[in-house]
């Protein structure tokens, strides 16, 4: 076997369609074959955002792909640096904007640590109320989007309906529909809106009954079965040591949950059942998708059983400083691990924050899975890894 | 095994290679020989009682003198216990240098190439760092470092970077070129507006001048320092004369004592109504944060928002001439916090929704608005959101003075320097190394901060304009949140005291 | 009757007429099939579909035609230009040639050839061609690999199809079209039972209809086009008219073949098995051209209801993957369609 590789401008045709393609001929005496060199992304509808894979295909078959990442990096870190704490929040929520109350509550959670803050017990179990919704919230994107990639082109609509009543819920209590901004150092922006919790409560029969149907719709489909079983199969080790988590990690058959393992909020007062797969393809992390919904519609009823009356917020100095020291908290985000790294040198803006983001680090796997799967399996595997660009970037 | 135990576990194995353990907040951390790091991330992973199994996430932080540190946090998915490795990379600022552990940890792969981005950190053995993993790849510089600056905070200070009470009470006293006196009485109200807005012009005029002189010095100079120096010498603008143009920009703010620099963009302070030191006006100027922001249910608040944020514009004096008398925007508030449709809805609250936890049928009481429940209302109510507006409005002030003040003894020219950029210079001086040395090595690192040594001898000679020539603008100086802290400490000790948390959470709204 | 109801003295007058005719139709029924499935969509996904232009959104395709003609035409630097510019054309004019020969009522059609089957089916695959033309002058690579997708899949479901379709003209007797579904009125099923083929040749159907949607690259059937990998294969670098045109020959294709399709299984023109079509005057209007009505009425019904299970795939179904698709068509479909022929033929000779 020779490699010869070709000069760009020597591709297919001189002077025709193709030229300049970089080409790459290998073997000598059998088969020639040439790879081909595609980009995938920075726009295309498969990354949903600004994800590019580089990927070499032999045929349809991938040799080697290279997720290139950084094309939203806005620098979050960086501009933590340079506001308080309360600013924080507005700014945390906004790199994972499917999950932005769950982030929001990692940076509030790493500051009242810090501070060795007591929370209000409503403020608490109101967080806990809200970070399922926006799981929820979260999920039912990626529900509607996967089935998408695939071709599947209703379950989405289906899914932003059900969004569409979620968002409006929570926009009654934050005033967002995505960025809700409503955590706050030391408790919450306001209490519920008068009515929230016997919607809630409505709501989540609705979704409930909904869910069950996606479920008809895409997990009965044997041709969705038939794209996506033993496709993008990820073994637990692997994942682990990608430090892979949240619902990818659940398929692989890892229980690994932060709300579970180091409940923070009130978790540790509800029953959180933590479904998990068997084989770690794509379709296990899937049906994870759905049964987690199911999942945290079942905390969120227990909220609404336990929510007890009382104040949300805290009183606090004028000025928010952590003492000097560092924390790491992490939060179980609606797409695997979120964890906020806060070191601080006692000033009211941190000394540095570091975004542990779920997406990146399961992006980071991308390279390994998606490696001799071919080009439409990319597509699967792509859409099952679930992240939002912005998460991945920062 | 507790953080404490796992800490005896990590010296009983690795032995002297352990620096250092620590746990705070029960998370542990172990600082290791930089070297000795692939060893320990090879122990965490496979020694059975350890187990460390999930990668987590690896992260540079910028240790000041001693350079930057990565920290590496891996969990047990088994043993469920956390631990920091921490190991400081050798070669300093200059070259800080680690052994990569992509060997052991197939996740630290990305994670070393962004800690390489954002701090220059070095892996030997890692695959290939290059191309840069999230910024573009001619990016210059290494942005999580302190020494690099976010160029809109070289535009524009950040406001944020003091609370409003904080920069009533240390500017009052040392701001040099305070320009307007205080604010004026409201009949006055326009008068004075047209006055800040000749000032600001004028400081706008001198800038130009200074921009101009700096040109020529530059010019003048370019045979001398070379490229550098002239680059060096044309750059930094903010010039003498521009020091005095930004502080005359912001002296308008500073209104002495009065609360009314919460909104802190120069000159607009003026359009608001005056009386300084009346807390009433303060509370006034708040308000609208305060109604959004405190704790009471939404449920009472639909008209009472509405009420509150079309009086805002006016309490807010942004550009708005304050027509309406300031002082009528609490009692308002109060009015509706106590008016029937409140009432109701906050007892309707408590019988239809169990989450009626903190109602606003309180608010009656404080309905003779007396000072105290105005300044609290505003002070105390506010801080969730009274985040957001400096922040939004504005970028901080330090930054662009620690910038202006470099590492050059800004404090020599105390007549010319307004006082944020005086005060950041002192502690900048006094502060131990980062600024000169950070220039040093940022020209080494990333070639951008090379004006950084060559202007000396501009120096001497030159006024005003040349002045400049001596503060290099990317000479990335001292970490800029440094020099804040000898004027926070002193801001602290002004603040108000803290007030008295309410147990159940209400009357915070008034 | 077996002659066309513009088989007129005058033979150019005659071809003119049919030549305008066709195109109307052609122009016509694409709109009407995309309607459908603008409108049947949406409702099946919770929505409403174009609702502004004209009475519930009537006029949105029109409208999007004109909205096509504004376009910018761009060609891609490094494309063919030639072939670029001409691949929409060549898979556009199959679709309405072979409107030439499929009966759409009772003296409805341009031509009765002897070959009608064997004609349709040869001209269908020719826009094929136009797809790989597009393909590979694009210079794109998702235009390529949409292109070599399409052209495999056109290799692996032609074979069924034709099969398909082989096994009628076996029952018919004839490779007519018009024959075909005259043959079917007069079937009956062990000599009693009035039937059409659709019956006896179930598989048949079945296959030659799975085909076509294959052939169209219609869902679940698309990787030629797939959005969500090459971002619609061969059409990526089309704009403006030619970009219309794919579309067009698209919405065209599901109108031929389901016309095919109702031709060959579903009785053509005939409303029920066994029962003619009403052929009296009324008021000015001979026998004759009410019959053609009535027929082209049930005809284009039968073809509406075809298209709408198309739609209905697409709403329901993901995309298959390109090598599942062909494992379906060589181990699956191409046997069973052989097998389907062998059966026939048995019972032909047989009966």
């Amino acid at each position: 076997m020779t490699d010869t590789l070709l000069r760009p401008g020597s591709g297919m045709l001189p002077g025709g369609p193709g030229e300049g393609m970089l080409v790459e001929v290998r073997g000598e005496g059998e088969l020639r074959t040439q790879d081909m060199n595609l980009n995938i992304g920075p726009q295309h509808p498969a990354t949903h955002g600004v994800l590019r894979v580089v990927i070499d295909l032999d045929g349809e078959k991938i040799v080697r792909a290279t997720p290139v990442i950084g094309y939203m990096h806005r620098g979050f870190e960086k501009l933590a640096e340079a506001r308080d704490y309360r600013q924080i929040i507005a700014l945390v929520n906004r790199h994972d904007w499917l999950s932005a109350f769950c982030n929001e509550l990692g940076v509030a959670l790493a500051v009242e640590r810090m501070m060795e803050l007591e929370v209000p017990d409503r403020a608490e179990w109101i967080r806990v109320l809200m970070a399922e919704w926006n799981r929820v919230l979260n999920h039912l994107m990626f529900v509607g989007s996967f089935g998408l990639e695939l071709g599947a082109i209703t379950p989405v609509f289906f899914a932003f309906r059900e969004r569409e009543d979620i968002q409006g819920l929570m926009e009654s209590a934050t005033g967002g529909r995505l960025h809700f901004t409503y955590t706050r150092v030391g408790g919450l922006k306001e209490d519920l809106p008068r009515g929230f919790l016997a919607a809630s409560a409505k709501m989540t029969r609705n979704v409930r009954v909904r869910n069950s149907e996606y479920r008809d719709l895409l997990e009965g489909n044997e041709i969705f079965k038939a794209r996506t079983r033993k496709v993008g199969i990820l073994p637990p080790d692997v994942a682990l040591d990608y430090g892979v988590s949240g619902p990818t990690l659940h398929a692989t058959g890892i229980a690994e949950d932060a709300r579970v393992t180091e409940p923070y909020c009130r978790y540790d007062k509800v029953n959180v059942h933590v479904p998990v797969g068997a084989t770690g393809d794509s379709y296990d992390r899937f049906q994870i998708l759905l049964a987690r919904i199911d999942a945290s519609l079942d905390i969120i009823d227990q909220v609404l059983d336990n929510i007890p009356p009382g104040p949300v917020n805290v009183k606090l100095p004028k000025i928010v400083k952590a003492p000097e020291g560092e924390i790491y908290v992490r939060t179980e985000n609606p797409l695997g691990q979120g964890g906020y790294y806060l070191v601080s040198d006692g000033k009211k803006n941190p000394w540095r924050l570091k975004m542990r983001t779920p997406s990146f680090n399961n992006i980071s796997a991308m390279s390994y899975l998606l490696k001799d799967q071919l080009l439409s399996d990319m597509i699967a595997i792509l859409g099952s890894v679930f992240f939002v660009v912005g998460d991945v970037d920062r | 095994m507790t953080p404490e135990d796992l800490a005896e576990y990590f010296r009983d194995k690795l032995g002297a290679r352990v620096t250092d353990t620590k746990v705070a907040h029960g998370q542990l951390t172990v600082t290791v020989d930089p070297e000795a790091l692939p060893t320990a991330a090879r122990l965490c992973k496979e020694d059975p009682a350890l187990r460390f199994d999930f990668f987590d996430w690896m992260s540079g932080v910028d240790e000041r003198d001693a350079g930057f540190g990565v920290v590496t946090h891996l969990y047990s998915v088994e043993h469920r216990h956390h631990v920091n490795l921490r190991a400081v990379a050798p070669g300093g600022r200059d070259q800080p240098r680690l052994p990569s552990i992509t060997g052991v940890y197939r996740g630290a792969n990305w994670h070393e190439r962004e800690a390489y981005d954002m701090f220059g950190v070095e892996f030997d053995g890692h695959p290939g760092l290059l191309p840069r993993i999230l910024t573009v790849e001619n990016f210059e510089g290494f942005p999580l470092r302190k020494e690099f600056h976010l160029s809109t905070r070289d535009a524009k200070p950040w406001p944020g970077a003091k609370e409003p009470e904080e920069r009533t009470s240390a500017e009052a006293g040392q701001s040099v070129t305070t320009i307007d006196t205080p604010a004026p009485v409201s009949a006055e109200d326009k008068a004075a507006a047209a006055k800040a807005k000749a000032e600001r012009a004028k400081a706008k005029a001198a800038a130009m001048r200074a921009k101009k002189a700096g040109e020529r010095a530059a010019a003048e100079l370019q045979p001398a320092g070379g490229d550098h120096g002239a680059r060096a010498a044309a750059e930094p603008q903010p010039a003498g004369g521009d020091d005095q143009a930004s502080a005359a920009a912001e002296g308008a703010a500073p209104a002495p004592a009065s609360d009314t620099a919460t909104m802190d963009a120069g000159g607009e302070g003026l359009d608001k109504p005056p009386a300084p030191s009346d807390p009433d006006l303060a509370g006034a100027g708040e308000m609208p944060e305060a109604a959004s922001a405190t704790d009471a249910p939404l449920q009472a608040d639909e008209g009472e928002a509405e009420e509150t944020r079309s009086a805002s514009p006016a309490a807010a004096g942004e550009d708005v001439p304050a027509g309406t008398p300031a002082p009528d925007e609490p009692m308002g508030a109060a009015e509706i916090a106590d008016s029937d449709i409140a009432k109701d809805a906050a007892a309707g609250a408590v019988q239809g929704d169990v989450a009626a936890g903190a109602t606003g049928d309180q608010a009656g009481e404080d309905e003779p608005v007396d000072d105290l429940a105005a300044e609290t209302a505003s002070g105390i109510g506010a801080p969730p959101s009274a985040s957001g507006t400096p922040g939004v409005e504005a970028e901080g002030r330090h930054g662009g003075a620690t910038e202006q003040s470099g590492d050059r003894p800004a404090a020599e020219t105390p007549g010319m320097n307004a006082d944020p950029q005086g005060r950041a210079a002192r502690p900048a001086d006094q502060t131990p190394a980062p600024g000169a040395d950070d220039g040093a090595s940022a020209t080494r690192d990333s070639g951008q901060a090379v004006s950084a040594t060559m202007p000396d001898p501009a120096a001497p000679d030159t006024t005003p304009g040349g002045d400049a020539s001596d503060r290099p603008v990317e000479s990335y100086p001292s970490p800029d949140a440094e020099p804040l802290r000898a004027q926070e400490l002193q801001a602290d000790d002004a603040d108000p005291p803290v007030e008295p948390t309410t147990p159940s959470g209400e009357g915070e709204r008034s | 009757m077996t002659e066309s109801l513009l088989a007129l003295d005058n033979v150019w007058l005659a071809l003119l007429l049919k030549v305008a005719a066709i195109v109307g139709f052609f122009l016509v029924a694409p709109l009407v099939i995309g309607y459908i499935e603008h409108k049947g969509l949406a409702h099946m996904q919770a929505r409403l579909g174009p609702m502004e232009a004209a009475f519930h959104g009537i006029g949105q395709l029109p409208a999007d035609g004109i909205k096509f003609i504004q376009k910018e035409d761009i060609i891609p630097a490094n494309a063919d230009k030639w072939v670029f510019s001409l691949a929409p054309g060549v898979a556009l004019v199959p679709a309405m040639v072979i409107l030439a020969v499929i009966p759409l009522g009772p003296g409805l059609w341009a031509e009765d050839l002897d070959t009608g089957v064997f004609f349709a089916l040869a001209v269908s695959s020719v826009s094929v061609i136009g797809i790989l033309m597009a393909a590979w002058s694009s210079a794109s690579k998702y235009s390529l690999m949409g292109g070599i997708r399409a052209a495999a899949q056109l290799i692996a479901y032609e074979l069924p199809l034709v099969l398909g379709a082989a096994a009628v003209v076996l029952q018919a007797g004839t490779m007519s079209l018009v024959g075909i579904v005259e043959a079917q009125n007069d079937f009956r099923i062990l000599g009693v039972v009035p039937m059409w083929f659709v019956l006896p040749q179930a598989l048949g159907f079945l296959l030659f209809f799975v085909a076509s949607l294959a052939e169209l690259s219609r869902p679940p059937f698309d990787m030629p086009i797939a959005d969500s990998e090459l971002i619609f294969g061969h059409m990526t670098e089309y704009t403006g008219l030619r970009y219309a045109f794919f579309m067009l020959a698209e919405y065209a294709g599901i109108v031929v073949l389901s016309a095919l399709a109702v031709v060959l299984f579903l009785g053509g023109w005939y409303p029920l098995p066994g029962v003619g079509l009403p052929s009296f005057d009324v008021l000015f209007l001979p026998g004759e051209v009410v019959a053609a009505l009535a027929g082209f009425a049930v005809t284009m019904g039968k073809i509406v209801a075809l298209a709408f299970v198309m739609i209905w795939f697409r709403a329901t179904f993901p995309r298959l993957r390109e090598d599942q698709l062909q494992r379906i068509s060589w181990l699956a479909f191409i046997p069973l369609a052989i097998l389907n022929i062998v059966v026939v033929a048995v019972f032909k000779v047989v009966a």
